[in-house]
Parts: structure tokens; C-alpha cells; sequence
């Protein structure tokens, strides 16, 4: 049997009284990735954030390596799940100096510095992502590609089994784009993470993962989950973007493209 | 990391060497200038029987070690709260602490009360006002068991306005002798001579800079914003109640002890933040010994300027530590947090 890194069992969640996800049940495996689809508002970070603890469920259970993330100490949940939120705050500290925060989780009671080990896994996972010629440059001073790096970075000296990632290509150029996709892609070969990635890019979602959630405002619910091609069909756009699309499958990876059709554009 | 180590010891080492050199210049200048042989001699061949061992122990001694640790409980406490807060903006006198202690004291000055419980009224009652502030700020900003920081910010401001308008109703209704007390005391002074008072004042300081430097590496964290250090196993929560409340009470002892000194919590952690950078590990102990050198200098200017005259030290501290920061500010470019 396959490993489950993470799995939901009727998780209801929202803000307090505003449910905003009914009923969510998925799995997710090592070494997969599955991207998480849906309009604005459909929920797609407050299901993220559930995942990471920092909202609580109103109902239902998530567990990560079968146990019940309610009963992992904090300390101990931030060695199993990383999370790179959407919005990077600026920070007045070097490359490495920042990345080496991510291994505060590692820190017993009443120590204050890190350890060589500590550095040694800090500099191996700089390698690993290409950061480690930014080692002393100030993070503040870094372009925003480079910035998305340095934070997967951080993500991964807490050496994760799950790593979570709200819209990681957002603002970023198609170069970037696809440089961290295919990091992400290297990551789970290499480091056999399970991962779970917003992404509001369909292409970007179709193309590099291995399933897709399509998650629907109207009901809170998951409209479809599946492979690219079973989740991104003409039908479920329109559907749920209420948008016309024409799927076509990209001719080399066979994976689903979306393209859009105009009503008002100048013929080609 | 051995060589980052190295530097902070270097770094410390030398603001240590700061502190002293300013404070064996403060204890010698007044007055009565006292050369630093005779500083040597009264101190290690115990010479107590000389005017100048009077006016040493008795005056000088005791004035410094309430600037030091004066400067290095506002300055800390102003590196705590700016860290939490990541708001450059932030300084001990936002949440309203020096507005109550202020109410306190013009209620004293009000009420004669001086003359009922002598002139410790004055640190009791400052301190009281500065208590009940924190204890409303606190409940106000708590929300489902969680500190929410705009909301502390915000109630604290609008703390201060209502206090500073109390203040000056009291003061409208006071007669001129009074007024002068007042003023004279919101314009801040380090002459205390009561030993307990001194005591708790050091003590309390000592206590706030070793709590905080429990809580170095979660501000580190808060770096990365409360949601980040929450993900990175801090439990930011306690954090920001127990660093709310020590720097509340590093405020409200320094405000009662010494009145409002401006600037000390505003300028000394940016300055350091510049030199040692936002590692809260060397920075909240170097913000400490700045505050307490900035301070320790500015009293003896505020004490020889126009001497025998003196002059109120928040005066000086605004005025010195106002200008430098511009200059600074202008060729830095950049506010770093």
C-alpha cells in the first residue's frame, strides 16, 4: 500500500460561524503532488490553513501520518508540515540567515544557537534549490523569483513530509513560474514530499501535478477530483468560472490546456 | 556560527566599555568636578570621610545607576515592542503607559497627596495609573484568548489622547505652584535618591532585559509574521502576552521613577538595528546597554549645560536623539525592522 502523508475525513471549516468548505475528504500520498483549484473565495487557503492547524475544523478530522494533527504538539507539527504562505514579508536579514529560521522548530527548550548540523542541512537544502549563491545577500534586496526560492527553502530545512504552498508562481514571470514548478516536481522525487499547492494558473496546475481538486463556492464543496484531464474539461470550467474555454491537450505532455475564446478579438 | 558569536561578544564588550567610560565621566563632572584618581581613591582605598565620598555615593552614584537602568528599560522595551509589532513607528509611550502614569502623578500633585504619604507618592501613584492602563489596554485588544496587535495599537493611541486631555484639564484647574511640579515631572529627571526606590528600579530593569532575552528567538520568528512563527511551532500567543506585559512594566516603572524621557525607546533600537542588525539575540541586550549610554550621556549634558541650573533630561534626549536620528535616517534611506 501506498504511504498516506495526509488525509481529510469530512472536514468542515470557515472563519468562526461563516462555514466556507463542507464535507472535504481526500488523501494524499508521498511523492504526489495535488494542486488545488477553484474560483476567488472558493475557499482554496482557508482549506490550506485548516490543513496547517492554523484554523481549527468546525468537524471532521485531518490526519497527517495517521495521527489526528489535533493531538501533535505544535512544535512537532511544524516538523512535518511546512507551509509557504502567499504574502512574504520584507525582512532585514541575510539569505541564510533567514532560511536558518525555518530550523527554529528544531530548537530544544533553552538553546539559543543553532547547531552545525543545523547549517550543514541549511546549506545542503540552498544547494539543492539553487539559493546558496545568495547565502549573504540581504533577503530585502533579492527579486521576487529569488525570494519565492528562498522561502521554499525555509520550507524544507524543516525537513517536512508535507509540504503546503498558497499560489507559489503568483506575480511571478513564466520563467520563474516554471523554474519553481519544476523544483517542486524535483522535491517530491528527491526528498519523497507529499505536496499540496494552490495554484490559480489551470495550465500551470494541469501540467505539474499528479491530481487536481476543483473546489465549487456555490456549495462549498469539491466540484471534482482526479487527474488533469478529468478535472479540467470544458464542461467544469464553464461550470465553475463560469467561463468559455476550449481543453485541448498540450502536444507534447498530453496534459490539458486551456485556451481561452474571445468574442470581441480581431481575428488573427 | 562560532564567528557570529564572536562578533556579539566583541559587540557587547565594547558597549560595555561605552557604558563605563560615560558613566566614570558622569560621576566626575558637576558642580564639583572630581578627578578620576579621586573617583579611584574614594572607591578602593575607602575614603568615606571627604565631601567628595558624599557627593559621590550620595548623589552622582545613585543618578547613574538610575539613568542606566532607566535608558535600558525604555530602550528595551521599545526593541520588544517594535519587534512584535514590526511597526517602526511603535515606542514604549504608544500604548498609552506614560498617559496613565502622567494621570497619576498630576493626581498627587492635585490632592497634596505628598504630604500625606511623602514625596514616594509620586512613583506609587505613577505607577498605579500606568498599571491600570496596561490592565485596560490588555483586556481591550484580547480577543478569543489572543492578543490582536493593530487593536493594542489603536486602544493605546487613543489612550494616550484621552490621558494627555485629563492631564491638561488637571492641570488648568491647578494653581501655579502646582502646575510647575507637573510640568516639571512629564518633562522627565533622574534625581531620586530614595535607595529602595533605586533598588527596585534596577532590580525590575535587570529582570525585564533577562525575560526578554527568553524570548529572543521568537521575535526572530515574528520576523516572518505571527502566521509564520505560529507554523514555526512558537506559540505566538504567549509570546506577545508575555513580552506585552514585560514591556508594559518596564514603562510604567520607568515613567513613575524618572517621568516622560522621549525618544530613548524610539531612537536607541533603530540606531542598533542599524549596527547589529534584527537578530534579537545581540540586538535586545545591545538596544539594553545603548539605551542605558544614551541615557547616562544625555543626563550630563541636561546636568552641566547651564549648570548650576539644571535642565529637565527628556528635553536633551529629544532634542539629541531627534536630530541624530534624522541625519542618520537621510543617509540611510532605508528604516530597517
Amino acid at each position: 500500500m501506498r504511504n498516506v502523508v495526509l488525509e481529510l475525513n469530512n472536514i468542515t471549516c470557515g472563519y468562526g460561524k461563516k462555514i466556507i468548505l463542507h464535507n472535504i475528504n481526500f488523501s494524499l500520498f508521498k511523492k504526489e503532488i495535488i494542486s488545488i483549484i477553484g474560483t476567488n473565495g472558493s475557499g482554496k487557503t482557508t482549506l490550506l490553513k485548516t490543513i496547517a492547524g492554523i484554523i481549527k475544523p468546525e468537524k471532521g478530522e485531518i490526519l497527517i501520518k495517521n495521527k489526528n494533527i489535533k493531538t501533535i504538539p505544535i512544535k512537532m507539527l511544524a516538523k512535518k508540515t511546512a507551509v509557504v504562505m502567499q504574502s512574504i514579508n520584507s525582512a532585514f536579514m541575510t539569505v541564510e540567515e533567514y532560511i536558518l529560521l525555518g530550523r527554529l522548530p528544531y530548537f530544544k527548550k533553552y538553546q539559543f544557537f543553532e547547531t552545525q548540523k543545523d547549517i550543514e542541512l541549511t546549506h545542503k537544502y540552498m544547494k539543492l534549490t539553487n539559493t546558496f549563491k545568495l547565502k549573504d545577500a540581504p533577503f530585502n534586496k533579492i527579486s521576487g523569483g529569488e525570494k519565492q526560492l528562498v522561502v521554499i527553502t525555509r520550507a524544507l530545512v524543516q525537513e517536512p513530509d508535507l509540504l503546503l504552498l498558497d499560489e507559489p508562481t503568483s506575480h511571478l514571470d513564466i520563467k520563474h513560474q516554471t523554474q519553481i514548478m519544476e523544483l517542486i516536481i524535483r522535491l517530491k522525487q528527491e526528498l519523497e514530499l507529499a505536496v499540496l499547492i494552490i495554484l490559480h494558473d489551470l495550465n500551470l496546475a494541469g501540467e505539474y501535478s499528479d491530481k487536481l481538486i476543483l473546489l465549487n463556492k456555490k456549495n462549498g464543496k469539491i466540484y471534482s477530483l482526479g487527474m488533469p484531464r478529468e478535472v479540467i474539461t470544458e464542461k467544469a470550467i464553464q461550470d465553475i468560472y463560469k467561463t468559455d474555454v476550449i481543453v485541448k491537450n498540450n502536444p507534447v505532455s498530453k496534459k490539458p490546456c486551456v485556451f481561452f475564446v474571445s468574442k470581441n478579438a480581431v481575428p488573427a | 556560527m562560532k564567528k557570529k558569536i564572536k562578533y556579539w561578544i566583541i559587540i557587547i564588550g565594547i558597549q560595555v566599555l561605552i557604558l563605563s567610560g560615560i558613566s566614570i565621566f558622569a560621576i566626575s563632572v558637576g558642580t564639583t568636578e572630581i578627578s578620576f584618581i579621586t573617583i579611584l581613591k574614594t572607591f578602593f582605598l575607602k575614603q568615606t570621610q571627604t565631601s567628595e565620598y558624599n557627593i559621590l555615593i550620595g548623589l552622582r552614584v545613585p543618578r547613574v545607576m538610575i539613568s542606566i537602568a532607566i535608558g535600558g528599560a525604555l530602550s528595551l522595551a521599545g526593541t520588544l515592542l517594535q519587534g512584535m509589532f514590526r511597526n517602526p513607528l511603535v515606542e514604549p509611550y504608544t500604548l498609552g503607559i506614560s498617559g496613565g502614569a502622567s494621570i497619576g502623578v498630576c493626581i498627587t500633585v492635585f490632592f497634596k497627596l505628598s504630604s500625606v504619604i511623602g514625596i514616594i507618592a509620586y512613583p506609587i501613584l505613577g505607577f498605579i495609573g500606568a498599571g491600570i492602563v496596561i490592565i485596560i489596554v490588555y483586556t481591550l485588544s484580547i480577543k478569543s484568548g489572543s492578543l490582536k496587535s493593530n487593536n493594542m495599537l489603536l486602544i493605546g493611541v487613543m489612550i494616550s489622547f484621552v490621558s494627555s486631555s485629563i492631564v491638561m484639564l488637571i492641570m488648568a484647574m491647578s494653581k501655579t505652584n502646582d502646575l510647575h511640579s507637573i510640568i516639571f515631572w512629564i518633562m522627565g529627571s533622574l534625581d531620586e535618591t530614595n535607595t529602595a526606590l533605586i533598588k527596585i528600579t534596577i532590580l525590575g530593569s535587570l529582570s525585564g532585559l533577562a525575560v526578554s532575552c527568553f524570548y529572543c528567538l521568537d521575535l526572530n520568528a515574528f520576523v516572518l509574521g505571527e502566521e509564520n512563527a505560529d507554523l514555526l511551532g512558537i506559540n505566538t500567543i504567549r509570546t506577545k502576552k508575555v513580552l506585552f506585559i514585560t514591556a508594559s512594566l518596564l514603562t510604567g516603572l520607568s515613567v513613575s521613577i524618572a517621568g516622560i524621557i522621549m525618544f530613548v525607546g524610539l531612537v536607541v533600537p533603530h540606531f542598533m538595528r542599524l549596527i547589529v542588525g534584527s537578530d534579537h539575540r545581540i540586538l535586545i541586550i545591545s538596544s539594553f546597554l545603548g539605551g542605558a549610554s544614551f541615557l547616562t550621556l544625555c543626563d550630563v549634558i541636561a546636568r552641566t549645560i547651564i549648570s548650576p541650573l539644571e535642565l529637565p533630561v527628556g528635553v536633551i534626549t529629544g532634542i539629541i536623539g531627534g536630530i541624530t536620528f534624522i541625519y542618520v535616517l537621510s543617509r540611510k534611506k532605508q528604516v530597517v525592522l
